[in-house]
């Protein structure tokens, strides 16, 4: 067996982390890691948190990426918080040998500026660290680590994950979505001011009605993560899903002639 | 400007091409076992003292004096000051020798300083007398003088040692003027005098894991801060570990056979004690404190810091150490293996350059030295739970 190389990916959120890892599981043939910090590997136990005994934040999340790996690769999706992603990445990175990563990536949301201006905010973020951060979305430079950058929906036009997310749906749950959509347009434009939705937020309640008859109860997280949003059948018929599938494939030299696909 | 604003070990013990930058007020030294902690303390007590062999020699023998167990040498002990050359390199009938090198910025006037020994050997050509029974075969006991006259091999070694300083004396031409010395020493002989040791000295002072539990030159420094008016804030620190202490007093004892004068503290539920029947974390935070009253404008080297002090007592112990350090002008460098230890100071300091925490990783020709400053540190403990040790 040859040795394991690792790679980090970077993402804004819980949803997003929850995403990379359903589409590297279930289209890509990376397994999940199992949890257990005794066979947790040992270049990421460095992420694993030891917050401090005294003066400790006692209801904040695990600051834990999540772990999954191939025979070659293991990557970290780690999740930073919202517009500290760039902070508490360049914060982490320099406490560990990042130069022996084999790839370094961001994949971002496009929700308040155009995916170039997000691509410039992420390439001035990490130039301490990686003087060759591509600026433009979609983008792969092939140094060493192997840098990308990827701005969702589709690296041309504004969105979130949920943009993407919907056109998954209405290839994998036409029917559902079409519900959930005539449900959410019932609301009239005061109630959504009176609401306080932020752009992009429409994407998001239709997901969440949808997840809501697929997992009733669970969250937008839950149900990338579980349903068939992510698939073999919704990657062969949404472009945008297969953009990224490739845009992963490229940074993490994966194999796909050994992965596995569901 | 700080006494040291970066240090720059090119080759010390085994280190090898080590940079220490943008040095702080509190310098906290992590990093697995081995990976030149110590060593970086010993080097910059040497730095410190560059041409007083008495220094040398100290910080030499220091970590054998430590364990009790002291079976090198003296100079062997000094050539183990200086990187190891692998066996394959050296050359057939050459002399062993070996080199050590460090540099460095800011206020302290020696910027770089340079070393060579080189084993010598030489026959003992006087006379030695030696002490022989009268008659071995009897049971007399009598002893007579007799003459030896084995000539006897004996090694030593050639130092050479160099510094480059800036001087105000000199003009502004020799921006770096090159001071040399060389000694010669042989075991178990005499060195008659130690021009210039005294000269380019930084006042260092070490605290290693077990230094409290001796007691030189405790007395000395106990009155020494009792000069300054600094003894009601050592009371206040030994206070944290033991809220009965009152106060210390130098005393001899009127039951005492000896005239010894002993350190006592004066304790609310004990009376009048010995220092000696206190615990480690007492006698540790008052060696501590007396060596950093000692040090004024200098640099305090503590080698382990979270040694012997209760987890409990660790904020307020340091606070009282980071106000000292300011107020005193005193650069401190600490070694830790305690996660606990550093989040404390993180509590107790409040701007980037009060705290810079470096990580020693050694790698096959240099070791890399991961540097965080105060703001990254706190980011990385405190919102990041990161493991910072390792």
């Amino acid at each position: 067996m040859v040795d394991r190389r690792y790679a980090l990916l970077g993402v804004e959120g819980y949803h997003d982390q929850a995403f990379l890892e359903r589409v590297l599981d279930k289209l890509l043939g990376f397994k999940k890691f199992n949890g257990k910090e005794s066979d947790l590997e040992t270049f990421w136990r460095k992420f694993v948190p030891v917050y401090p005994s005294k003066g400790g934040k006692l209801y904040i999340r695990l600051d834990m990426p999540s772990i999954i790996h191939t025979e070659d690769v293991s990557v970290a999706i780690y999740a930073g918080e919202g517009t500290n992603l760039i902070q508490n990445l360049v914060a982490k990175l320099s406490d560990i040998d990042y130069s022996t990563l084999l790839a370094f990536g961001i994949v971002a949301d496009a929700d308040k500026n155009s995916p170039d201006r997000v691509g410039e905010i992420y390439s001035e973020g990490f130039r301490e660290l990686f003087a060759n951060f591509p600026n433009k979305p979609g983008v792969i430079i092939e140094s060493l680590p192997r840098l990308g950058l990827y701005i969702l929906p589709d690296n041309s036009n504004q969105g979130v994950l949920d943009t993407l997310i919907c056109k998954c749906g209405e290839s994998a749950y036409p029917e559902f979505m079409k519900r959930a959509r005539s449900y959410i347009d019932q609301f009239s434009p005061e109630e959504i001011k009176d609401i306080g939705w932020k752009p992009f937020d429409k994407e998001k309640a239709i997901v969440a009605t949808v997840a809501s008859v697929l997992k009733p109860g669970g969250t937008n997280t839950a149900t990338i993560s579980q349903n068939n949003w992510v698939c073999s059948q919704t990657s062969a018929t949404v472009p945008e899903l297969n953009s990224i599938v490739s845009f992963l494939e490229n940074l993490l030299m994966v194999d796909t002639a050994n992965s596995s696909t569901t | 400007m700080r006494k040291l604003e970066s240090i720059h070990f090119h080759q010390f013990r085994g280190i090898r091409d080590l940079r220490l930058e943008h040095l702080g007020q509190v310098n906290l030294l992590v990093g697995t076992n081995n990976s030149g902690k110590t060593s970086v303390l010993e080097g910059l007590s040497i730095y410190c003292h560059p041409l007083d062999l008495r220094e040398w020699f100290r910080i030499a023998r220091q970590r054998e004096q430590e364990s009790r167990f002291s079976q090198t040498s003296i100079l062997d002990s000094i050539r183990w000051l200086f990187p190891k050359v692998y066996s394959h390199e050296k050359k057939e009938n050459n002399p062993e020798t070996g080199t050590l090198s460090i540099s460095s910025d800011g206020l302290f006037s020696v910027k770089n300083l340079q070393a060579r020994y080189e084993v010598i050997e030489g026959l003992r050509i006087s006379e030695r007398k030696r002490m022989s029974k009268l008659d071995r075969n009897k049971d007399d006991e009598t002893l007579e003088e007799v003459e030896d006259e084995t000539p006897e091999l004996r090694k030593g070694i050639d130092l050479h040692i160099e510094i480059y300083a800036e001087s105000e004396q000199l003009s502004l031409l020799d921006t770096q003027p090159k001071f040399a010395q060389d000694f010669q020493l042989w075991e178990d002989d005499f060195i008659g005098k130690l021009p210039g040791s005294g000269r380019w000295n930084l006042d260092t002072s070490i605290v290693t894991p077990s230094s409290h539990r001796s007691e030189t030159n405790q007395l000395r420094l106990l009155s020494k801060a009792s000069f300054q008016n600094f003894k009601p804030d050592v009371i206040n620190l030994l206070r944290q570990v033991d809220p009965g202490i009152i106060d210390i007093e130098i005393l001899l004892s009127p039951d005492s056979i000896s005239s010894r004068f002993n350190t006592y503290i004066q304790h609310e539920k004990f009376g009048l004690a010995p220092l000696s029947t206190f615990g480690d974390g007492v006698r540790r935070l008052l060696h501590i404190a007396l060596k950093l009253a000692s040090v004024q404008g200098g640099i305090l080297l503590i080698d382990e810091l979270e040694v012997t002090i209760h987890t409990e007592a660790l904020q307020d112990s340091y606070k009282w150490l980071i106000r000292w350090c300011k107020e005193l002008d005193v650069q401190l460098f600490a070694t830790t293996h305690s996660l606990e230890a550093v989040d404390s100071l993180l509590e107790v300091t409040e701007s980037e350059l009060d705290l810079v925490l470096h990580r020693l990783e050694p790698k096959e020709h240099h070791t890399r030295v991961v540097r965080h400053d105060w703001n990254r540190l706190k980011l990385l403990r405190e919102e990041l739970g990161q493991e910072v040790r390792w």
